[in-house]
Formats: C-alpha cells, sequence, structure tokens
C-alpha cells in the first residue's frame, strides 16, 4: 500500500501532542495533517478524501466521541483510532461501541499507532473497494429502466419468466427480452451473480455510505 | 422524783457533759494562773501607789477568753473566783473589796474578749493583720479598762475610801490595765494558740537561716544591753535619759521589719519587765524623778510604743501578705498564660496540619486529572522522540526537524516538571510564606491543575482577569487551596446540569484600589438561604463524600489573610463566591 498518498488527520487541542504525533507519522511514511480543534477538521472540504482520523477522547466543545459520532454519519469509510489520557473501562467500552477501529492509551508507543494506522488504512481501502463496487451496480441499477427493474426485482426473488410476465401483465417473450437486457446492463454473467449484486445493492449499511 | 426536780437534773445532766477533763483542766490552770499572776502584780506595785504598775491578772483572764469559746467563759472565770480570793484575802483586804476586785477583773475581761470576739467573728485577733490588732487595741486596751475602772476605782473610793482623788486613780488603773493588757495578752496568745502561733511564727521560722538566728541574736542582744543600761544603769542626767529611751525604738523597728509580730512582742515584754525592775530597783535613768512619775513615764512611753510597734507590725505584716499575694497570683496568671501560649501555639500547629491535610485530600481527588496532565507532555515527549528515531533510520539529513524535535522535547519536559513542581508545592506542609503575587497568575495556574477535571466533566471556564490588577501579600500555596477548593464546590455543584448550562466564570477586579476582588461563578443549585452562613462551619456539608472542612479552612485561610469570604445566590440560578484580599502595601525605599 503506497501510504504517502493517504490522508490521515490528527485531532488533538494539546498542540505539543499534535506536533509530535504529526511529525511521528510522517516520519513513518504517512501524510499527516493536525488540527487543533474539531472545527477546523469538519470545515475541510475533501472531507470524503479523509483516509483515518486520530482524534483525542478529552476536548473541550466537543470531544472525541462526539467527533467520531459525527462523521459516522457522513462518512462510514473513514475510521477512527481514539487516543485518550485515561484508560477507565466505561469510557473504551463506549468508544467500542460506537465503533471506533482502535482506543489507544497516551503516552502511545509509535510501533502501536502505526499498526494501528495501518489496520485503518487497511479496513479504509476495503470500504472504500466496497462502496465502489457498490456505486458502480448502482449506477447500472439506476441505468435500467423502470419495467427492467421490475424484472430485476422478480428474477432474484426466483419467479419464473411465466410467473413474471403473469405479475407485470406482459408476455413471457417480453420479461424474456427485458431478462437479457437486465443481464446485460447489469453486465451479470449468471443469475447467482446477478442476486449476489442484488444482495450488495441492498446492504447498504455494509459499505457504511449514506445513500445518494 | 418530784417533778421540781427535773429541770435541777437536766440542768446537772448538761453540766456534767460541759464539764469534761480537759475543761476542768483548763480552769484550773486558769486558776492558777491567776493565782500567781496576782501576786507577780502586786510585786510590780510601788509602795506609795494604791495602784499596781502592771496588772496581769486581767490580762491572764482575757488572754484565757481570748483563746477559749465564750461557751466555756463560765467555767474559767468562776475557776478566778477562788484564785482570786485566795491572793487577796491574806493580805487583808476586806472580802467585798476583794469581790468587788474581781467583779472588775472579770468585767473588764468580758467587755474586751466580748467586744472582740463579736467583732472578729469568733476568731482570736491575729497580730499579723492590722484589722484584728486595731479591734485588740481599742476594745482590750481603751474600753475595757476604761469601764472597768470605774467600777474599780469607785468600789475603791465607796468601800475603803481614799484621800486620793478619784479621777488620778481611775487614770492610773487606766494606764496601768492597758498596759497590762498590750504587754502580756499578745504573748500569751501567740504561744498558747496553736493556729496564732502557726500563722505568726511559720512565715519567720521557716526563714530561720543561720544568718537570720545570729541577726535575731545581734538585735536581742543589743536590745537588752540597752535596756539593761537605761534601765538598771547608773543614772544618768535628763537628757541622755530620753535619748537612750529612744535607742530602744530602732530595734523594735528592726525585729518587727525582719522578725515579725511573735518575736516582737516577746522582745516588748523584756524590755517592759527589765524597766519595771529599774524602777521597782530605782535603778536606771528614770529614777532621776519622782518615783510616782518615773511609773507614769514609763508606762506611757511603754504604752505608746507598744501601740505603734502592734500597728506597725500588723500594717508589715498585711503589706508583705498583699505583696506575696500579688506575687503569687502574679506567678499563677504568667504560668496560666504560657499554658494559653502553648495550648493556642498548639492549635494554631493543628490548624496548619489539617490545612495542609485538607489540601492534600483535595489534590488527592485531582489525582487523575493531575495524572491526565502529566500524561500530555509524556505523549509528545515519546512520539517526539520515536519519530526523530525513524528520521535517523531513513536516509537524507534531517538536521533541521531533528533540533526541531529535541526542542519540542526540552519544552516538554519542563512542562511536566512544572506541573509536578506546582503539585508538590501544593502537597508540601511548609511554612507560610507570605509574598507578593499576582492574583491572576494564581488563577489560570489553578485552572491549568484543574484542566483535564473540568474537560472530562464538559464545564467550560470563562475568566474575566483585570488587566492590571495590584498584587497582593499572600501565601501562594494557601491561596491557590481557596480557589482550587471554591472551583471544584462549583464544578460539583453543576454536576447535575445539561451540558449547556456547565459554565463556570470567574472574574477579578480591584475594588477602592486597597483591595482585589475574586469571583467564582456557578451555574449550580445553589445555596440554601439558611445555610449561607452555615456552610462555612466546619463539618456542614451537603455532599455525600468529604467532612464538610473545605469551606470552613478556606475561611480561616481568609482571615489569616485579613480579607473576607462571602457567597450569594445568583439571579439566574448558581452560587457566586466573593473571596476579597487586601492589597499588598508597598514598603516605602527610603
Amino acid at each position: 500500500m503506497d501510504t504517502s498518498s493517504k490522508n490521515i488527520c490528527i485531532i488533538d487541542d494539546d498542540p505539543a501532542v499534535l506536533r509530535a504525533l504529526t511529525r511521528l507519522l510522517d516520519s513513518a511514511g504517512f501524510s499527516a495533517n493536525g488540527f487543533d480543534c474539531p472545527q477546523r477538521f469538519f470545515a475541510q472540504t475533501s472531507l470524503e478524501a479523509v483516509n483515518c482520523v486520530i482524534v483525542d477522547f478529552a476536548m473541550p466543545f466537543m470531544n472525541g466521541l462526539q467527533v467520531q459520532q459525527t462523521l459516522y454519519e457522513s462518512f462510514r469509510h473513514c475510521p477512527v483510532i481514539f487516543l485518550t489520557g485515561r484508560a477507565d473501562i466505561s469510557t473504551s467500552v463506549q468508544a467500542m461501541k460506537a465503533g471506533a477501529i482502535d482506543f489507544l492509551v497516551k503516552p502511545v508507543d509509535a510501533d502501536a499507532l502505526i499498526k494501528a494506522v495501518q489496520d485503518a488504512l487497511a479496513y479504509n481501502t476495503t470500504m472504500l473497494a466496497r462502496y465502489r463496487e457498490w456505486d458502480t451496480l448502482n449506477k447500472r441499477f439506476i441505468n435500467l429502466t423502470r419495467r427492467e427493474q421490475q424484472v430485476f426485482s422478480g428474477v432474484i426473488s426466483g419467479r419464473l419468466n411465466k410467473q413474471i410476465a403473469a405479475d407485470l401483465g406482459t408476455s413471457e417473450k417480453t420479461i424474456k427480452a427485458h431478462r437479457a437486457q437486465v443481464m446485460e446492463k447489469m453486465a451479470a454473467s449468471s443469475l447467482a451473480e446477478l442476486v449476489h449484486f442484488a444482495d450488495k445493492l441492498r446492504n447498504r449499511n455494509e459499505i457504511g455510505t449514506k445513500v445518494q | 422524783m418530784p417533778p421540781a426536780f427535773q429541770p435541777a437534773l437536766a440542768f446537772l445532766d448538761t453540766a456534767s457533759q460541759r464539764l469534761s477533763f480537759q475543761r476542768i483542766g483548763h480552769a484550773l490552770l486558769v486558776a492558777l494562773a491567776y493565782f500567781l499572776a496576782t501576786h507577780l502584780g502586786l510585786a510590780f506595785a510601788l509602795q506609795t501607789q494604791q495602784v499596781s504598775t502592771l496588772w496581769p491578772p486581767n490580762a491572764v483572764l482575757l488572754a484565757a477568753l481570748l483563746l477559749t469559746r465564750p461557751s466555756q467563759w463560765w467555767l474559767l472565770l468562776l475557776a478566778a473566783l477562788p484564785a482570786h480570793l485566795l491572793a487577796q484575802l491574806p493580805r487583808d483586804v476586806p472580802f467585798v473589796h476583794a469581790l468587788c476586785g474581781y467583779i472588775s477583773s472579770v468585767a473588764e475581761a468580758l467587755i474586751a474578749a466580748g467586744l472582740i470576739k463579736t467583732l472578729l467573728k469568733g476568731r482570736c485577733p491575729r497580730f499579723d493583720a492590722l484589722f484584728d490588732a486595731s479591734i485588740f487595741l481599742v476594745a482590750g486596751a481603751v474600753i475595757a479598762p476604761f469601764i472597768a475602772s470605774f467600777i474599780d476605782i469607785g468600789a475603791l473610793k465607796l468601800l475603803r475610801g481614799s484621800d486620793e482623788h478619784f479621777w488620778m486613780l481611775w487614770r492610773q488603773r487606766l494606764i496601768s490595765g492597758s498596759l497590762s493588757t498590750l504587754i502580756l495578752v499578745p504573748v500569751v496568745t501567740i504561744s498558747l494558740s496553736k493556729p496564732l502561733r502557726l500563722i505568726v511564727f511559720r512565715h519567720w521560722i521557716n526563714a530561720l537561716t543561720p544568718l537570720r538566728l545570729v541577726e535575731l541574736a545581734v538585735l536581742s542582744g543589743g536590745v537588752l544591753a540597752v535596756c539593761a543600761v537605761a534601765f538598771l544603769g547608773p543614772p544618768f542626767n535628763d537628757e541622755t535619759h530620753s535619748l537612750l529611751l529612744c535607742t530602744v525604738l530602732p530595734f523594735l523597728l528592726w525585729c518587727a521589719v525582719r522578725f515579725g509580730p511573735g518575736f516582737v512582742n516577746y522582745l516588748i515584754l523584756c524590755i517592759t519587765l527589765l524597766a519595771i525592775c529599774g524602777v521597782q530597783l530605782g535603778l536606771g535613768s528614770l529614777s532621776v524623778v519622782s518615783p510616782a512619775k518615773n511609773v507614769l513615764i514609763l508606762q506611757l512611753f511603754l504604752i505608746v510604743t507598744t501601740i505603734s510597734i502592734l500597728l506597725m507590725t500588723a500594717m508589715i505584716c498585711e503589706r508583705r501578705r498583699a505583696v506575696h499575694d500579688a506575687r503569687s497570683s502574679e506567678a499563677q496568671l504568667r504560668t496560666s498564660l504560657q499554658e494559653l501560649r502553648a495550648e493556642t501555639a498548639q492549635v494554631l500547629q493543628l490548624r496548619h496540619e489539617l490545612t495542609h491535610l485538607s489540601r492534600v485530600a483535595m489534590l488527592g481527588e485531582l489525582s487523575g486529572a493531575v495524572a491526565h496532565e502529566l500524561n500530555q507532555p509524556l505523549t509528545s515527549i515519546l512520539s517526539n522522540a520515536q519519530a526523530a528515531l525513524r528520521l535517523l533510520n531513513r536516509e537524507g539529513v534531517h538536521k533541521n526537524e531533528i533540533s526541531e524535535i529535541l526542542a519540542d522535547i526540552v519544552a516538554e519536559d519542563k512542562r511536566a516538571d512544572a506541573i509536578i513542581t506546582r503539585l508538590r508545592t501544593l502537597l508540601r506542609k511548609g511554612e507560610v510564606q507570605l509574598q507578593q503575587v499576582d492574583i491572576n497568575n494564581i488563577i489560570q495556574e489553578v485552572i491549568a491543575l484543574e484542566h483535564s477535571d473540568l474537560l472530562a466533566r464538559n464545564i467550560v471556564v470563562s475568566t474575566q482577569l483585570a488587566a492590571s490588577l495590584p498584587a497582593i501579600c499572600a501565601d501562594r500555596v494557601q491561596i491557590q487551596q481557596v480557589l482550587l477548593n471554591l472551583i471544584i464546590n462549583a464544578n460539583d455543584a453543576m454536576s447535575g446540569n445539561a451540558p449547556s448550562e456547565r459554565l463556570l466564570e470567574i472574574t477579578t477586579r480591584a475594588l477602592d484600589g486597597a483591595r482585589v476582588e475574586i469571583a467564582v461563578r456557578d451555574r449550580g443549585h445553589g445555596i440554601n438561604e439558611r445555610d449561607s452562613e452555615k456552610i462555612f462551619q466546619a463539618f456542614f456539608t451537603s455532599k455525600t463524600h468529604g467532612l464538610g472542612l473545605g469551606l470552613a479552612i478556606c475561611r480561616s485561610i481568609v482571615s489569616a489573610h485579613k480579607g473576607e469570604l462571602r457567597v450569594r445566590n445568583n439571579k439566574r440560578g448558581g452560587a457566586t463566591f466573593y473571596l476579597t484580599l487586601p492589597v499588598a502595601h508597598l514598603e516605602p525605599m527610603f
């Protein structure tokens, strides 16, 4: 993985810690940006291009958990790593339940941090890939006509052409023609693949992206 | 038994109760003394005189009465009767006359004793007290002989008929009676009354070192030598005679001052006896004039001297006692004061320790927050160092970056050190150190200490610190303790608030140039009006944990700094604590 192209954001209200962490990640070959307050982070334009976020848990006005929840609403593919000075159990459970990738205690060892970042980037890559896949499928689906979409849903639910024709009130031949169109537009090579695609389209939450 | 005998029997019963062996013994003693005294008195009489120079029997009676309880007097006086008769009758004195003499003696003794006992509430006169001595003198040496003389001389005139003038005889009798009382009664009562003996001699005997014994010997020797010369030596002419008499006075004064009433009375007795002997034998400087005049001069001299010396001795003793009492009460006061001082010091010490303990406990509560504070510099130091290591492993020269990293490490280390130093200062017990401090500075330090705690509780702090605030003279650590306490209280008060209502405001301003006011305002639940003074009392708390000592200690710290701490509820909810401290006065340079 070419990590230099990845965008890692660090949010911590202590400027000295922020500088140190940024330097550390830079020295490990990542490209890191530091933000001393969450508002400034959210104000940047290309939030969807952020590959990983490292956030301090205890900050004034908006703490790490609130940052993570705000991010989760819109950019589910962006993993969040928490850093904290307090290592109490309730906080860590809270963080993990909310969907954090990892929860590290300050002072954080470089190796632990780098490993966490690498895991996060891997997750991010996976999620991005999934998203792209879904996006492609979605575009293809949108490309279908209304009739074709109806046929599509009929086919994947396992109904025979005869039955679909009866449902939609057309002839079986028409259905067969639509089916071929669907297969072609969806670029599915078999019925099984089509069903697979349909599953993927349905499970939007898995990919963690807001439905467009 | 006929009923008429009943009262008689009753009387006999009580009489037998009263007639214990001891009492009979006393009575017999008195009788004997009276008998001997009468003979002595007769020996003291000049041939030409009707009235003796010195009449001891009256003194004996008076002494006996003063030494015993009034319930016994009847027995003693009764015992004196046979003694009197036994002494007088063989001298061919008619019975009635002797009886009258007895009656006058008894009267004198009774009047004197009665008056003295009544006025002194039943006690024997103490010759080291001015009041007692005065009563004794007036009752025993003036009033009693005055009245008794009438009886005596009246009887004499009526029964024997005498060619001498009534008033002259009366005067002789008065002077003689007075002199006897003055000379003899003090000596006898002091010698025979154990309490008096203790009172009078205790003070002096305890101080009887060998040196003082020598002094006493010299004194007595001197007096007696002078008297021997004056009264028993060859007769001188008139001027020397008065001079010699006067030389006795200094000796008596010396004795009174140095040895007290007991010895002085003995000395006066000795002088009197010597003088009377001298006159009887016709010796001494007094014999230059007629015997009657001798006696008169002698008696008057002795009376005046004795009265003065008695009064003076009593006064000296009283003064000594007063001084002694004052000194002992002063000593007592001093020890009480010392004890009080020791206890106050102890209390102050305890309060100091309590303040320290309270501070430590407060910091203990903050320990999580402080640990968090220390984590920040530690994190940046670690990450910086590890970044530097990785950079060094990479190719290329990263000199600038590495120097930046190292500079940061140093700065962060100092930051950690500052936190630890601040903590250490607060934890130290240390003595109170007053110095000029900037209160804004202290507030910022305290907020930094509380920083993590505030974050954890989502409390927002807003400060409005006046720009050019005058410095105050205070102990840094203690003022930090007060502020920390107020802030922690404010945080606790707001713990139940909605996140938008968790605002802590701290403001400082100068009040009329002489004081600085710090206000800590929260939006919590406020203080109950009834409790607005109670919260500053020890062991008062509305929290579920803690001792309730925080505000009490804060108040004591603030008053030690001559400041004020009060609280007021806010209109919009919550409470504000106002801490007022006096401005430090700059010492003039010259």
